[in-house]
């Protein structure tokens, strides 16, 4: 499973995830969101795997900065 | 020997015209010099609190007496509970409401400081802070660059203060005698008195020849003033932008600038939306649990702080230049009028951490459970969107917990909705055997 998440930290299990997908292209397609995302989630192995920009439908349509991971969690 | 007394008599008279008055503000100026090092600013900022703005809406607070009975007339206790938390004339009916809560109240105290010297040589104890300036600009940063800005502070008018200098009364007196024996061949003697306004000047002399000669010189000069003189200054003045501000003091005598100066400022910080979930009639009048189907859940939109684009806090500069009046002689006397002094100038920058990133952070509650050695959160299905469902606080979060673990011994394989929206542990149903095995495994968590 990938998410996309405000920030990718190692310290922090809680991440805020603003779009998830079983499907990297597909998340990684998806660059216009709404940036209030799904929410907060404990992740228990996460790496990253590549930053990238997205535009908000939300906040008058502010770009943001977001970072996708992969849960490798089973 | 006359000739002698005179001088010294008029030497006497025009030392103390010369003499100061509380007029001047120092003897004599020397040539200045620079120590970077003399005076040190610090920075302590504390956030007072959030400034939590709701946008649009009235609620039942802000009708009439009269409105406010007619609302609540023939209404039961659900319906009053309800009514208190309801808005009117929200901008659309299906927007969620908003609270903007990027905007932060932070007090910022300069501690300002001065080395003094004790040693004999280089006394500095009773130097002072003529003039501090010192400016707080924030770094510059991609998200400082769009979206941080000081909003608004609390010195918008300048502090002037007033000395009142005619308050001091300054009086100086001088009383001189000297006397002289010894053997001369002349007699003479001499007195005279001098009233010029307040002065009075007496003099007497005595020559005797042969056996004694005794000279007096009586000298008393007295002077009073009563200065009405006031003198305006500033106590503290500032300018304010977007990005930065400084303040300016300046001092006056016997007034030490070292001290705390607090400035409150309102931040605005880049915005991040959360959406939390609120929760109401999960229980009836009697702590009886009601079933899914009576739950209410609202949504409300938070502004807050994004502190993902401030990773490092809001940082900045704080640079500063001060002038030192340093008393090189006269420093044993209370007055300033009779010092000598210099100039110490200098200036300086530090790198400062005015807000920490923890301190933005807005606490979102969340409830968890371990599924198949993966935690999962309790989301709600929104026509397609999974949401996690957010608390505003831990009492909210554990109140729903502790509702849910009631609830879920009653419910189908299928799992629970409230008010048509499927909620889960990110798909796995709430009466899932994973979940009900143990429910001390439900926890509530907080980011």
């Amino acid at each position: 499973m990938y998410y996309r998440v405000k920030r990718f930290s190692r310290s922090y299990t809680n991440m805020y995830v603003l779009d998830s997908d079983n499907s990297l292209p597909q998340l990684r397609s998806r660059t216009t969101i709404d940036c209030a995302g799904q929410g907060p989630k404990t992740f228990i192995d996460p790496s990253f795997v590549e930053a990238q920009e997205v535009k908000c439908t939300n906040l008058g349509g502010l770009k943001r900065d977001s970072d996708i991971i992969k849960d490798n969690s089973i | 020997m006359k000739k002698n007394l005179l001088a010294l008599l008029l030497l006497l008279m025009a030392g103390t015209a010369m003499a100061q008055t509380s007029m001047k503000r120092f003897k004599k100026l020397r040539e200045g010099k620079t120590d970077n090092n003399l005076v040190s600013i610090e920075i302590f900022s504390a956030t007072v609190a959030s400034s939590e703005t709701p946008t649009g809406g009235k609620t039942v607070f802000d009708l009439s007496e009269r409105g406010q009975a007619a609302s609540l007339d023939g209404k039961n206790n659900n319906d009053i509970s309800e009514l208190l938390n309801k808005k009117f004339q929200s901008d659309s009916k299906n927007k969620m409401p908003v609270v903007d809560m990027t905007s932060r109240n932070i007090t910022v105290t300069f501690s300002i400081g001065r080395k003094p010297s004790y040693a004999a040589g280089n006394f500095s104890a009773y130097d002072r802070i003529e003039d501090l300036n010192y400016t707080f600009k924030m770094d510059n940063h991609p998200a400082v660059n769009q979206e941080v800005r000081f909003a608004k502070w609390n010195k918008y008018v300048t502090e002037y203060g007033t000395l009142d200098i005619g308050s001091l009364e300054f009086n100086q007196g001088f009383t001189a005698n000297l006397d002289v024996t010894g053997k001369i061949g002349a007699s003479a003697s001499t007195k005279s008195v001098v009233k010029d306004g307040d002065n009075t000047t007496e003099t007497g002399a005595s020559v005797g020849p042969e056996v004694s000669a005794t000279g007096k010189v009586g000298y008393n000069r007295s002077r009073k003033e009563n200065q009405l003189i006031k003198q305006r200054f500033i106590q503290l003045t500032g300018t304010f932008g977007e990005r930065q501000f400084s303040i300016h003091q300046q001092g006056t005598r016997e007034t030490e600038l070292a001290g705390n100066v607090s400035v409150d400022v309102t931040i605005k910080f880049p915005p991040a939306e959360v959406i939390f979930t609120n929760f109401s009639d999960l229980y009836t009048d009697k702590n009886a649990v009601n079933g899914p189907d009576k739950v209410k859940m609202e949504h409300t939109r938070y502004k807050v702080p994004d502190i993902t684009m401030l990773a490092t806090g809001l940082t900045g500069q704080l640079s500063y230049s001060f002038a030192v009046r340093h008393i090189h002689k006269k420093a044993n006397t209370f007055p300033e009028s009779d010092d000598r002094i210099s100039f110490i100038t200098g200036e300086n920058s530090k790198a400062i951490l005015l807000v920490k990133p923890e301190e933005l952070k807005v606490p979102i509650y969340f409830i968890n459970v371990p599924v198949g050695g993966n935690i999962k959160t309790l989301q709600y299905d929104d026509a397609g969107i999974k949401r996690a469902i957010s608390f505003t606080s831990y009492s909210a979060a554990a109140e729903f917990r502790s509702w849910l673990i009631y609830t879920i011994p009653s419910l189908g394989i299928n799992g629970m909705k409230i008010m048509n929206k499927d909620i889960s542990f990110e798909g796995t149903p709430v009466s899932n055997a994973a979940v009900t095995a143990d429910f001390s495994k439900i926890t509530v968590q907080v980011q």
